[in-house]
């Protein structure tokens, strides 16, 4: 069983993009790329509710496995897990079958991900810490358990069920996005989880 | 559109319904979710609510890896600074033994089985050597003429 922590602040996103406050998260994805590589399973990435730093980073993950996306079409991905995630239904209503999952894998990996040439391009120092400041206290979203209909995909008017979740996180996954397709020329060295 | 929101079946009773856990961001992969224990919610998940998670993230996700992302709350592995944390009443229920203890369960119990079903199977094998030897008397069987 493995355990990674890179501890970021609620509602924070790293402040400078890809500068230097970004380095603790570069090497975070660095660690969960060598998972798979090493022939690890299923990662859990969490943070307190699922929606911010979770998907901020779930993002950052699958923009390095698929430079081809653009931000909208990711932001877009990011936000459907979350639509189904807080999905609220009646106790005891059963769950949608799973059956469609196995035909909705990304493409098999090549032997390597590709990734060392993105990290140089990207990672900078990895010598500072995300900024400390901290949003609003978790009851105002907590209990908040909205009905299907307040969640449409893509834009969500809640801002406590969007993924990201705020907006500096959402410009960072933008830009991340940006600089991930830049360092692989937009289209190539299109990557997948092999299973 | 890329495909995505692969839905996981782990969820937790609120008020009248049920809340889930977690989804796939990347099918068996990379699965994305609040906090997989008891925290300090209003009205969360109870320490039974999170071990339940937590053992159908390891039998059913086959998750061998947790990521946290929170800096309100210490590393996983740090047990010290988790008595800090209790002291101060933070109120996270520390998840990461429970996941070692099940994922240590789940191992014994398969090393177990396969134990068992290697013994079953050596047994049945000579049982059923045994039993054709004796049919057969003994006889060597004649060799192949050569052509």
């Amino acid at each position: 069983m493995k355990y990674l922590h890179c501890p970021i602040a609620e509602g924070m996103a790293p402040s400078d993009g890809l500068g230097e406050t970004c380095g603790p998260l570069l090497a975070l994805l660095d660690q969960m790329l060598l998972h798979y590589e090493g022939g690890g399973r299923a990662i859990y990435l969490h943070s307190w509710a699922g929606c911010g730093r979770a998907g901020l980073v779930g993002a950052g993950l699958l923009s390095l496995l698929r430079p081809d996306l653009e931000a909208a079409a990711l932001l877009e991905w990011v936000q459907s897990y979350v639509n189904n995630k807080l999905r609220l239904r009646p106790a005891g209503a059963p769950e949608a079958s799973l059956s469609a999952r196995s035909c909705l894998r990304l493409p098999r990996a090549p032997a390597s991900l590709g990734q060392p040439a993105a990290w140089a391009a990207l990672a900078g120092p990895i010598q500072a810490v995300f900024s400390s400041q901290v949003q609003s206290a978790y009851e105002s979203r907590a209990c908040d358990v909205l009905p299907t209909e307040a969640v449409v995909s893509g834009v969500c008017a809640k801002p406590h069920l969007r993924s990201p979740q705020t907006e500096p996180q959402r410009r960072f996954v933008a830009s991340f996005v940006g600089e991930v397709r830049a360092a692989h020329g937009a289209t190539g060295g299109r990557a997948g989880l092999g299973t | 559109m890329e495909p995505s929101g692969f839905k996981f079946e782990s969820d937790w009773s609120i008020g009248e319904g049920r809340q889930g856990w977690s989804n796939w961001l990347i099918s068996d992969r990379l699965m994305l979710g609040q906090y997989p224990g008891a925290q300090p919610a209003k009205v969360g998940p109870s320490v039974a609510d999170g071990r339940k998670h937590v053992q159908l993230l390891l039998s059913a996700a086959a998750v061998d890896c947790f990521t946290c992302v929170q800096a309100e709350v210490p590393p996983q592995d740090d047990a010290s600074s988790w008595v800090d944390a209790a002291a101060q009443g933070q109120g996270f229920v520390r998840y990461l033994p429970t996941a070692l203890e099940i994922g240590q369960t789940g191992e014994l119990t398969l090393i177990l089985t396969l134990t068992l079903t290697l013994t079953l199977t050596l047994t049945l094998t000579l049982t059923l050597t045994l039993t054709l030897t004796r049919r057969a008397g003994f006889r060597e069987v004649p060799a192949l003429p050569h052509s």
